[in-house]
């Protein structure tokens, strides 16, 4: 079996060796023809691909053709990609501060969700935040390799782990199985055999079901380590062997480097010396070709160390010593190098820590800002809102109040109005009533006056004895007395009414009759409008029923209703007059009649009457077909209110234009 | 001298006989009365010939005096009685209108009876 893997294996060394050096003709072909940035950019990610673990200088260029194109076309996740291969080649080439730089601003370029866009490719995730996140995942990953080199082992676990999380939460199962194979060679350096041997299953069973082999070497290995950890030595060398076979059929030097030493180490300590010089002479080449390796176990240091074991173990002293001076030499270059490197990253990781610990604490001064902002900013809305609502409760308590002073106003000026109605129809009547005081003064002067003329002549008619002369003029002076007690009282009756009607208060509801009342503002109205208007007249007729029985009612109210429908039919009367001239016969009716429990009072007349137009609008206040200042358009609105309100009765107009109007008003018994 | 005297008002009927008592009981003056200028007219249909002097009140109701009076002048002109116009409104319009239709005097109430008979007396001679 020895001799069989030897040949296989010198077999394939010259198809190795020529591969490693030559990139495959279609990436060459493709970085010729690329004739933009984004096909540069394909051409070199690939040629990077074919170098990441085959030549760690030309991986570097190629990756940081990468970077560049990515950076001078400004592709955030595509720079954050570059920036965590670069990450990776630095870590192996033992640039633990760059690699730290590198990998933090790729972290930094991938956390951020704004960048999820910001690429030329989608391939292999099929959405922005996909890529995003695989760039995450991989830059973890290349982290976690950074600490394992860098001896920070609390930290590798984790950062596999969340490459893990995020390969399985794309679903990509390329980055799973990777995760996979380096938390299994983690578990291996912790001496956890049964774990690392599940996550290494899990890889290899991924690797062939996907057919992604690029790393079916490492896991190889792995499980050669596992076999030699469990005392398995057989299963192990064999693990080995198919470990190199498979690096060299991936053409991946780096694993194939680590299965030659994995085997130089397995020889070296079964003692075989032909064996052990074969896989470290192997070793030395493929790390040479590889280029600078600088890990603690893999280097070349380690290369020349096996080199003189190995001719130690042949007793060949010379070889032995001269390998013995190199491994000397390097592990010394190496050596300082790599405590400069590590004491300048754990400077760089310290301050990183450092500054993690003030972004931290700043994060935290900054969560603290943001919520006493937000505190505050709530708290300012609070107030504002409070302030609104204050300002808005005053406001309306304002208007409020403003509303409350302008009732107040309105209910103030509609008392106004409501009385200066009064006045306007006590106007109207003054008028009036001035003729029908006069006229029975009148009669009491010229009665008084007549009377005392007949004493005297009674006087005289006693002289000369004329008894029945002084019989008939005792008589008239009787009836002349009559008229005088008559004529006072009619006085006294109308001033008492206009006193009533022009009082404020409503006066209770008395029986009244209703003939009595049409008939006296029937003449009020008449010698009201006489009075303003000398060249004015009209028929007036009266139609009593006299079964009406006496009403409860408030009858200066009433009476002012009849005021203002005579009112209006002398006006309308009068109108029409002058329209129609002497043809013309004005005429104003006013009837009673007893119908059911309601006593009935119609005003006819046969003026202008109501335009269709104007019908609906007669009872609302205000409103006045008269020219300004002759009415204050509140007769018929308050003349329907106090027979409808005041007496729950009802007023009906009937009227046709040019013809009448009839008011028709029933109060109830 | 028959005198028609056209008042809406029924007491001013007693109130001119007493006034004019002994100058009715002495044949000097006659009084016949009507309530309204419509009255007046067709009474003046039957007895215009015999009445002298018109006496009317402007403010009545239905027709006026001073339509009474247009009548008069317009139906009655051989010989043209004389008319006398009364008023409660011893205003300016009323006047011009009674002048303007015809009238021979204005008087105003309350009536000065005395003033009244004094322009009968000079109208009689």
């Amino acid at each position: 079996m020895k001799i069989i893997a030897k040949i296989s294996l010198l077999l394939l060394i010259p198809v190795l060796v020529h591969a490693q050096q030559h990139l495959p003709d279609s990436i060459i072909r493709a970085l010729k023809s690329a004739s933009n940035d984004s096909l540069r950019y394909r051409a070199n990610i690939q040629a990077y691909l074919y170098f990441e673990e085959i030549n760690r200088d030309s991986a570097l260029y190629y990756v940081n053709q990468t970077l560049f194109l990515a950076r001078k076309n400004d592709k955030q996740l595509l720079i954050a990609r570059a920036l965590a291969n670069n990450g990776y080649q630095l870590t192996n080439t033992g640039h633990y501060p760059e690699a730290l730089k590198n990998l933090l601003q790729a972290f930094s370029i991938a956390q951020n969700p704004k960048n999820a866009s910001s690429s030329w490719l989608l391939a292999p995730e099929p959405t922005p935040e996909k890529s995003r996140l695989l760039i995450l995942c991989l830059t973890h990953h290349m982290f976690g390799i950074l600490m394992d080199r860098t001896q920070n082992t609390e930290q590798v676990l984790f950062h596999f782990k969340e490459g893990k999380r995020l390969a399985t939460e794309i679903n990509n199962p390329q980055r799973i199985l990777i995760a996979d194979m380096n938390i299994g060679n983690t578990y291996i350096d912790l001496n956890r055999i049964d774990s690392a041997l599940i996550f290494e299953n899990e890889a290899k069973d991924i690797a062939i079901k996907i057919g992604q082999k690029k790393y079916l070497s490492y896991i190889l290995t792995c499980f050669g380590d596992i076999a030699l950890k469990k005392g398995n030595k057989a299963k192990a060398k064999q693990f080995y062997y198919e470990g190199i076979h498979s690096a060299i059929e991936q053409n991946n030097i780096a694993t194939l480097m680590r299965g030659y030493l994995k085997l130089t180490s397995f020889y070296l300590a079964e003692n075989e010396k032909d064996s052990s010089l074969y896989f470290a002479t192997k070793m030395l080449e493929t790390i040479k070709i590889l280029g600078p390796t600088t890990s603690q176990q893999i280097n070349i240091g380690v290369a020349y160390e096996n080199l003189y074991n190995s001719y130690k173990l042949r007793k060949q002293l010379d070889s032995a010593f001269k390998y013995a001076g190199l491994a000397l030499i390097a592990k010394d270059s190496i050596f300082k190098k790599r405590i400069e490197n590590l004491a300048q990253f754990q400077t760089l990781s310290f301050r990183e820590q450092l500054h993690l610990q003030d972004l931290e604490k700043e994060k935290v001064v900054y969560q603290n800002t943001i919520r006493t902002y937000a505190l505050l900013a709530g708290l300012g809305v609070f107030l504002v809102i409070a302030l609104i609502l204050y300002r808005n409760n005053k406001q309306k308590h304002k208007a409020n109040k403003i509303l409350e002073n302008t009732l107040t106003n309105l209910e103030t000026t509609q008392t106004q109005l409501i009385q200066s109605e009064k006045l306007a129809s006590l106007g109207e009547l003054t008028a009036g009533i001035a003729h029908e005081i006069q006229n029975p003064l009148n009669f009491v002067n010229n009665f008084s006056e007549v009377s005392m003329e007949l004493a005297v002549e009674i006087k005289d008619e006693l002289k000369l004895g004329n008894i029945d002369e002084v019989i008939d003029i005792v008589d008239n002076i009787e009836q002349n007395l009559e008229k005088i007690i008559h004529h006072g009282k009619r006085a006294d009756a109308i001033v008492k009414n206009m006193l009533q009607h022009s009082r404020n208060n409503s006066a209770e509801k008395t029986l009244t009759d209703i003939n009595a009342l049409a008939d006296e503002y029937l003449r009020l109205s008449y010698h009201g409008l006489r009075a303003k208007d000398k060249s004015f007249n009209s028929n007036m007729s009266t139609d009593f029923d006299s079964s009406v029985p006496k009403v409860e009612m408030i009858g200066q109210d009433i009476g002012r209703v009849l005021l203002n429908l005579f009112n209006n039919a002398f006006y309308a009367v009068q109108q029409r007059k002058k329209a129609d001239g002497d043809s013309y016969k004005p005429e104003v009716k006013v009837s009673t009649k007893l119908s059911g429990k309601f006593v009935e009072i119609k005003v006819t007349d046969n003026g202008t009457g109501i335009p269709d137009n104007v019908k609906g609008k007669i009872l609302q206040p205000f409103f006045t077909t008269k020219p300004t200042g002759e009415g204050t358009g509140l007769g018929l609105s308050l003349s329907y209110d106090i027979v409808v309100k005041g007496h729950g009765g009802t007023m009906d107009i009937k009227s046709v234009d040019g013809e009448y109007t009839e008011f028709i008003i029933n109060i109830p018994v | 001298m028959k005198i028609l005297v056209v008042d809406d008002e029924a007491d001013v009927q007693p109130l001119f006989i007493q006034r004019f008592r002994k100058e009715i009981r002495d044949h000097e003056l006659e009084f016949d009365f009507a309530l309204s200028g419509e009255e007046a007219l067709s009474y003046l249909k039957e007895k215009h010939q015999e009445v002298v002097l018109i006496l009317s009140d402007i403010n009545m109701p239905g027709m006026s005096g001073i339509e009474l009076l247009s009548k008069i002048r317009h139906d009655y002109d051989a010989p043209p009685p004389v008319v006398m116009m009364i008023t409660a409104y011893g205003d300016e319009e009323n006047h011009r209108q009674a002048m303007q239709n015809g009238a021979n005097d204005f008087l105003t109430k309350p009536l000065d009876f005395a003033l009244l008979k004094e322009k009968l007396k000079t109208l009689i001679h």
